[in-house]
This record gives structure tokens, sequence and C-alpha cells, in this order.
């Protein structure tokens, strides 16, 4: 079991040095920040003098040991743009994204499982047909499009929803949160709600399909020829086999979710790190980009190993084979 | 099972099977439209909207049905340009189609000669692309769509790219596992017997038997590479505004939706969302088809 | 073993003109018809027939446990008196597991593979009575012992996959007994172990069944294994009863072509001329391609013209449907 944890654990610091590296050269090579940043009227000196300040002027080798040495100590440097640490710019901005993740993601299971067990325990009836067409539908509405399309409903034309920003956000351990206001609710709910979309399709189609599956297998029959309540051979014999692999995917989707915050944030130009990426690519601030990716990278490679952990966790049978 | 004496060949026998699905052929039947009508965009578009000479500033954003100052009728409208909305809607199909297919294929060809190679060569070579393959299916395709576009800039050709190294990883899989599930079965070994060269039997011999499978992902990666192009291009990053797809149409909407003029972006959006309907159920179709724990 | 027909006054179960229908896109489809079939109380009854000739979907009908699609289509199932088919899934469900249980096939997908076998065993004894925890795993462990697991309480707490296939199949048989029910259907409970874990069940089996007085249905596509434990044998094929009688003159006098085809072929007799063993021409037929008359004549030696009507049932303590049975001279 630990020999596996490590291993991994190997595995994924070579993921994080890899990727760290592949995205440093890669953001390194595009575009000349300076050029965008500096006035129309700056001169040849001006700008190799703020070349030579952001440590520009230097071949690329040494400027990604420099950034690895800075990293390594917790300073990620400076925004281009803004002159302020990035890490302060990305802290900053997490909370928000931290909330709408969290939002899309509860929506997603406290709607997806009991939509999805319904769908896979009557298959063919009318209500399951109309819950795995709407997952179909999910799935295939272009995401942004759905938040567009929110807007020109709830805040264009009935005007009962705010379609821009975070809303009024209230300090609680030195952060800004917008879940303690009644006004950060309504500017979180339709972010929220794309966000949710596909991960909310996903889940229910997993879990019809395993429902479907696990009500045919012969542990449910026998459990129902036990003289079991239907309710306890569903909820507990059928479920708990089906949550297993939707349990793994849900921890994955986390990190799906985190990406399509990016979109979404944009949509809604909802002031999180999604939007902060997009506007630093739009203005080539290399910092905060290079930084942005390590981290989700970072995040992801956490996530996988948790997930794997939580999976063996579940499965007795997984667990075992590892003893 | 095929009762004997059965006179089906197996492609006569794949339509009956796939026509059983009522969704599915009206998924293939919309699919083939829309791929025709995106074809004949040049011919069946009532105007060019991409020829200056064409379109006229006065006629911008004139709601659906309206009539234009020379009489003709835009039935969807126009955009801030003066443009026929119904006419970029047919170009910007053209432009998504042809991304997702080119990128599409390039996944495929990419994909399918990794998995042989991986399969056929084993050992190191086997173990580096599976590894990189399970790396990049590890992270959502638009986030890595979207930082190779960040690193490549902007393009068709970039675009194409990005969405085929997104997109190669699944094939590889599946044909490398099917490759090397086929290898131990008797006709592999048949052909060893006779000497035929390995590649030969890679790929006269293995291919055909992987190929139900790489339809299946290639219809739902088609779906998937379609979206991912609408929103690469909506965030900015994908297609050039020189050749706007549906994603870019709905983009450029975006700022009219808060004046009231939502149809610029509703109806791309609308072609876009049916697009996806139709390959998505097609998809659908082949996946049940080929999963043979849900026949029943 | 008892002397049913003395004491059969009333019989446990009574089928009459059971019919199992499957609802389909393309219609019904009848999967087992004009089903008669009677149980006395202790009594052992082998159903035999081909895979796919309706045995374990009677089984489940008697349940009342069919999957959808599949249905009762018509009949009455008279249990103990209380017509199953008109009962509600209340009254149903407090019966399953408690007067009449049922053994699956594959002891491998019979459990559970996520819960203890302790777990799985507590919440069948508390499903039909009402005792606390500590009381339902002392008689767990009894149930174990029962059926021949030593060292019961430790493995209470362990998971189907630490069990052997043999071990499987001891704790399902220990659920269906937990309740002493009337009536036991065990479907091929045995074919999917190994020969000698086999022979080993079989033997704790005919153990039980002398020690508990339940009544069994046992569910086989082998005569042999039938011919050890059952009072009467009954014989499907293709959704119907063909024969049924007292298990001695069913194995010795047999009248239907299919049943004397069945014992012909059993690998025990001496081979033919050629070396092979006799075997009955051609397949059972899919439900889909089953013809009118008697089902079977298209594989039948004494098949003719009268065959294509429906074969009259004949007999009384032993039934036959046939136009051309055998004279019921002993085979062996």
């Amino acid at each position: 079991m630990l020999e596996v944890v490590l291993r991994r654990l190997v595995q994924a610091v070579g993921v994080v040095f890899v990727l760290s590296l592949v995205s440093f050269v890669g953001v390194y090579k595009i575009g000349d920040p300076v050029q965008l940043l500096a006035h129309e009227s700056a001169t040849e000196q001006e700008i190799a003098a703020a070349r030579e300040r952001l440590g520009l002027d230097r071949p690329i080798h040494e400027q990604y040991a420099a950034f690895v040495g800075r990293m390594a100590v917790g300073d990620f440097g400076t925004s281009f743009v803004s002159s302020r640490p990035v890490v302060d710019v990305i802290v900053e901005r997490l909370p928000a994204t931290i909330e709408l993740t969290l939002a899309a993601f509860l929506i997603s299971v406290a709607f997806g499982l009991p939509l999805g067990i319904l769908a896979g325990l009557y298959p063919q009836s009318p209500m399951s047909n109309a819950i795995m067409a709407g997952s179909i539908l999910g799935f295939s509405l272009p995401a942004f499009w759905f938040g567009m399309m929110m807007i020109m409903l709830f805040s264009v034309e009935l005007g009962w929803l705010p379609s821009i920003g975070r809303g009024e956000t209230v300090t609680v351990l030195g952060a800004q949160w917008a879940v303690f206001s009644r006004d950060g609710w309504a500017h979180l709910l339709m972010p929220a709600l794309m966000l949710s979309l596909t991960t909310l399709s996903l889940v229910i189609r997993l879990v019809a399909a395993g429902m479907r599956e696990a009500m045919m297998a012969d542990y449910v029959k026998f459990a129902r020829l036990k003289g079991l309540s239907e309710r306890r051979v569903v909820l507990l014999h059928a479920l708990k086999n089906v949550m297993i692999p939707v349990v793994t995917v849900l921890g994955l989707e986390i990190g799906s979710l985190l990406a399509g915050s990016i979109v979404t944030e944009t949509v809604f130009a909802y002031p999180g790190i999604g939007k902060l990426l997009i506007d630093s690519i739009n203005r080539l601030d290399r910092p905060v980009i290079v930084t942005y990716l390590i981290l989700i990278v970072l995040f992801f490679v956490v996530i996988n190993l948790i997930v794997d952990l939580i999976y063996t966790a579940l499965d007795p049978r997984v667990r075992d084979s590892l003893r | 099972m095929r009762a004997a004496g059965d006179p089906d060949r197996p492609l006569a026998r794949f339509w009956r099977e796939f026509c059983r699905g009522r969704l599915a052929v009206a998924g293939l039947v919309a699919t083939v439209l829309l791929v025709a009508a995106a074809v004949l965009a040049p011919v069946i578009a009532p105007q060019d909207p991409y020829d200056l000479a064409e379109i006229d500033f006065l006629d911008g954003e004139l709601p659906p049905m309206s009539t234009g100052g020379a009489g003709q009728t835009y039935w969807l409208g126009t955009d801030a340009q003066g443009r026929d909305m119904l006419s970029a809607i047919l170009y910007g199909l053209r432009a998504s189609f042809a991304v997702a297919f080119s990128a599409s294929a390039l996944a495929l060809a990419a994909g399918t000669t990794l998995g042989l190679v991986a399969a056929y060569a084993g050992g190191r070579l086997d173990a580096a692309i599976m590894r990189l393959a399970e790396i990049q299916m590890s992270f959502p395709a638009i986030l890595l769509a979207l930082m190779l576009l960040a690193i490549f800039g902007r393009g068709i050709d970039k675009t194409i790219i990005a969405l085929a190294l997104v997109q190669w990883a699944f094939y590889a899989r599946t044909v490398r596992g099917a490759a090397i599930a086929e290898r131990t079965k008797e006709y592999v070994l048949a052909c060893r017997l006779l000497q035929l060269p390995r590649w030969r039997i890679l790929v006269l011999h293995l291919l055909p038997n992987v190929l139900p499978p790489l339809l299946v992902i290639a219809s739902v990666q088609l779906a998937s590479a379609i979206t991912l192009e609408a929103t690469l291009s909506f965030l900015g990053l994908g297609l050039p505004l020189t050749e706007p797809s549906l994603g870019l149409l709905i983009a450029n909407g975006f700022d009219h939706i808060l004046s009231g003029q939502g149809w610029i972006s509703v109806y791309p959006g609308l072609a876009l969302l049916f697009v996806i309907v139709s390959v998505n159920l097609l998809a659908d179709r082949l996946r049940e088809m080929s999963n043979p724990r849900l026949k029943r | 073993m008892t002397d049913a027909t003395a004491k059969a006054d009333e019989p446990l179960l009574d089928l009459s003109d059971v019919s199992i229908v499957f609802d389909t896109a393309d219609g019904p489809l009848v999967a087992v018809d004009q089903l008669r079939l009677r149980l006395a109380r202790g009594q052992v009854l082998g159903l035999v027939g081909e895979s796919g000739s309706g045995k374990s979907l009677t089984g489940f009908a008697i349940m009342g446990a069919l999957d959808p699609p599949g249905r009762v289509g018509g009949g009455r199932i008279l249990f103990d008196g209380e017509d199953l088919t008109t009962l509600d899934p209340a009254a149903l469900r407090r019966l399953r597991g408690n007067r009449m249980a049922m053994i699956l096939q594959d002891p491998m997908l019979t459990l559970n593979p996520t819960l203890t076998i302790g777990t799985q065993i507590i919440e069948a004894i508390r499903a039909h009575r009402p005792v606390g925890r500590a009381e339902a795993r002392r008689l767990a462990v009894a149930a174990m012992r029962r059926v021949g697991i030593g060292d019961a309480e430790k493995r209470l707490d362990s998971y189907p996959h630490e069990y052997s296939g043999g071990m499987r199949q001891r704790v399902s048989i220990a659920i269906a007994l937990l309740h002493a029910p009337d009536l036991i259907i065990a479907d091929e409970p045995t074919t999917a172990l190994d020969v000698t874990v086999q022979a080993q069940i079989l033997l704790e089996v005919r153990r039980l069944v002398e020690e508990m007085g339940s009544a069994w249905i046992w569910i086989s596509h082998d005569l042999s294994v039938v011919a050890g434990l059952a009072d009467r044998i009954a014989v499907m094929y293709a959704g119907r009863i063909v024969e049924e009688g007292p298990a001695r003159t069913v194995l010795t006098r047999p009248r239907h072509p299919y049943t004397q085809g069945l014992l012909r072929s059993a690998p025990d007799n001496p081979p033919l001329a050629d070396g092979r063993l006799w075997q009955i021409a051609g397949s059972a037929p899919a439900i889909a391609h089953r013809v009118s008359g008697c089902r079977f004549r298209p594989r039948c030696p004494r098949a003719d013209a009268a065959c294509a009507e429906p074969p009259p049932d004949s007999g009384t303590t032993h039934r036959f449907a046939c136009w051309h049975p055998h004279d019921g001279e002993a085979v062996r």
C-alpha cells in the first residue's frame, strides 16, 4: 500500500516537473510582453531597461533556473501587468473560483444522483427517457452559449439575476467570500448552473447506466430473494456498487470543473483565477500564466492521487489486492 | 450469434441494427444534411458574408425577417456589420466542420499509428507512448487545448493541431489494447506461421478488427472537437477573426445580448447545438451497439 | 425420504396453467406456458431441462421475482393455499426468504462484493425476525456452522472475495435456510463449482433436506444430479413440462421421447458401435423459433404428421405430453 503511494508520488513529481518545464518554455516563446506593455512612445533604451529589469534578456535556461529557484522559496515572480507578486494576484482571486467550483460540484451531485437512480431503475418509463434526453442535451449544449442564453433570459429579459461579477463579499479568515451575502448568491447561481451542466449530465448517465446494470446483477436478485425491502435492495446493494466508479469519476470531475471555470468566468466576467488566466494570456502576462499552469498541474496530480486512494479504500477487492 | 446459412453481409447487418434506434437515424440524417449545407455554403447562402461588396453596412443589426435596403429578406437578421446571419451561419458551419473533421482525422491517424507502434514495439517505447497518453488523458481537453493555443497563437492550422493533440490518446489506447488482445488470436498465429511480416499482420489483419471501436471513438470525438473549437474560438484563442466559426459568431453576438439584439448569438448557438446533438445521437447509438452488455 | 403421495391431501405448492411472458418491442414473447406442477410438503422435486427451457424462470416466477420485462402472464400459483399472483408486493416480500427461499447458480455472483458476509446474513435475519444486532450476529454464526463453515465468528467480517466458490455457495445455502422455509428453490447450485466441491455440497444439501423437512425444487440440466435427491422429477422442454412423475419411474421407464433421449445421452451409458455417445439430434430452439404442436417434434425420432397438433396430457401420477409415447419398458 505504502509502496503504491510512494510510487505514485514519485510519478507525480515527475509529471509536475516536465509539465512546468514545457509550459515555461512554451509560454516564454510566445510574443514579447515588453512590446505589448510599453507605451507607443517608449525609446529603445527604455525597452531594453525594462527587459533587463524583468530578466528577459538572459538565455531561457537561465531564466528557467532562476524561476525554479525562486519558486522553491515560494516566490512566483511579479505580474508584468499589475507589478504585484503573482502569488498575491492569484490568492486574492482563489476564493471566487473555489466557491464557483464547489457550488457546481454540489449541484451536480445533489441533482445527478437521484435523477440517475430514477432513470436507471425504470429504464423504459417516459420519465427515464426524459431524464436521459435531458442529459444528452446537457452534454451537447455548448456551456458558454448556455450561459449566454441564461444571461439573455434571466438578466436582460426578466431582470431577475445580475449578469456580471461576484457581488457583495464578506471578509472571513482574511479572504473575500461571496456566499455569505444574498447578493453573492444571486451572482453565483447562473455561473454555477452553467459550470455544472456537463458534470451533472455525466453523473446522471453514469449512475443510470450503473444502476441499470446493477439491477440485473445476481447479487441484487439474491438480495430481493432474501425478502429485503426494495429500498434496501436499491439504496444499499445496488447503489454501493454503482458508487465505486462514480466516486472516482466525481473526484476527477473536480479537475474538469476547475478547467471549465475558465470559460464560465469569462462569460460572467466573474473575477476568479480562470478569468485571470484568459486576461493574462491576452496581455502576455507570463509569470501569471506559468504560475497558473503549474498550480493547476499540481492540483490535478494531487486530485488524481487522492481519487486513486479513495477508490482503493472503497472497493474491498482492490483494497486486498494491495495488501 | 449467426444462424446457419444467414446470407447477410456484416455491413447490411450493421445497418439494420443501427436503424433500430430511431433517434440515431434522425441524427444521421441531420448530420448528413448539415455537412451538405456546410459544403454547399457558397452555393446556397444568400450572400458571401465575407465579401465586403455584398454587405450593406446600413442593414446592420436588423432583427430576423427584416427586409434589407436592396429588398432582400434577412431571415435570421443581420449582425452589426450588416452581414446576413443565415449566410454567416452557413459559412460558420463550414469552418466548424472543416476544423473538427480535420482535427479528428489527424487524431485518428496519429493515435492509430502510435497505438500500433506501441503494440508492435512493446518495451520502453510502448511504456513511453502509453505514459504520455495517460498524462494527456488525466487533464481535461479544454485545459490542454487552451494551454497549447496560448503557446501557438490563433489560427486554423494551430487549432487543428491543438485539437488533434488532445484527442490522439483515446485512439492510441484503444488500438493498442485491441492489437494486443488480437495478437493472441488464431488468425494472427496463422499469419505468423505463414511468415508474413509483422507490420503486414498489424495493418492488414488487426486494423479491420479494431475499426468498430475506433468508429465509436471518432464519432464521440468529432462532437467534442466541434464543441472544443467553438469554446476556444469564443475565448478568443481558436480561429482567427477572418474565418469565423459558429463559436466566433456567438462570441461576436455576446456584446449585443445586453442591448437586446439576442438573435446575433441565439441563431449561431442553435445551429451549433443542432450539430452537436445530431452527432451525439449518432455516437450514442454506435456506442450502444458496440456494448454487448446493453444488447438484450 | 417421505412417501409424498400418501399425505398430499393439500399440496404446498400448486401451479395451474402458469405462463411467463416477456414484453418486448415486437410484442409479448411467451417463454413458459401451460405449466402444471404440484409439490407436497417435504417433497423434493427435480426440475430438469436444457438451458432456455424455462426452468429457472419458473423458479423466479414462484418467488415473485421475475425481472421486467418478464412477468407471469396467467394462471395461478397457490402457495399453502394462497395465490401468489394476486398477492401485493409487501406480502410477497414477507414470504420471500422467510417461508420460501431460493439459491442461485453462480456463487461468485450471488453475494454482494461490497458488503461483508456478516452484513449479508444479518440483514436477511432481521428482514423477517425482530432481533437486535447482537442476537442476529449469534444467529448468523449458528447458520454458518450449520452449513459446515468453521471459524464462523471471525469469517463473518470477511468480504465475499475472501471466500472460495464452495464456501460462498455454503453461505447462500445458509442464508436460504435461515428461517427454515417451507419451500427452497435451488437453481443449479452446484453447476458452477469444481467437481470435488460439487460432491461435498450435494452431500451437505442431502443431509439438510432430511434434517429440515422443507420442500425443495432442485433445478438442474442434469438428470443424474437430480436422480439421487428427488422424490419426483419434472422434465421441461421449450417452455413446457413434457413429462412429470415419481423419480424412479421417470428415470427407469420414461414415456416421452425427450426424457428417453436425455437418459440415453448421459455419459455413463455404453458408447455406440462407432465409439461415440448417443445424442439428441439438433439443439433446443430459441423462444422465437418454437414450432406449433409438440415443440420437440423437429428433433424427435418418433415424430409424424400427428405431432403438429398439441399433444394430450396423459396419465395421472405419471404425466407425459406425447402422441407417440414409449410403452414404458425399463431403459436400463
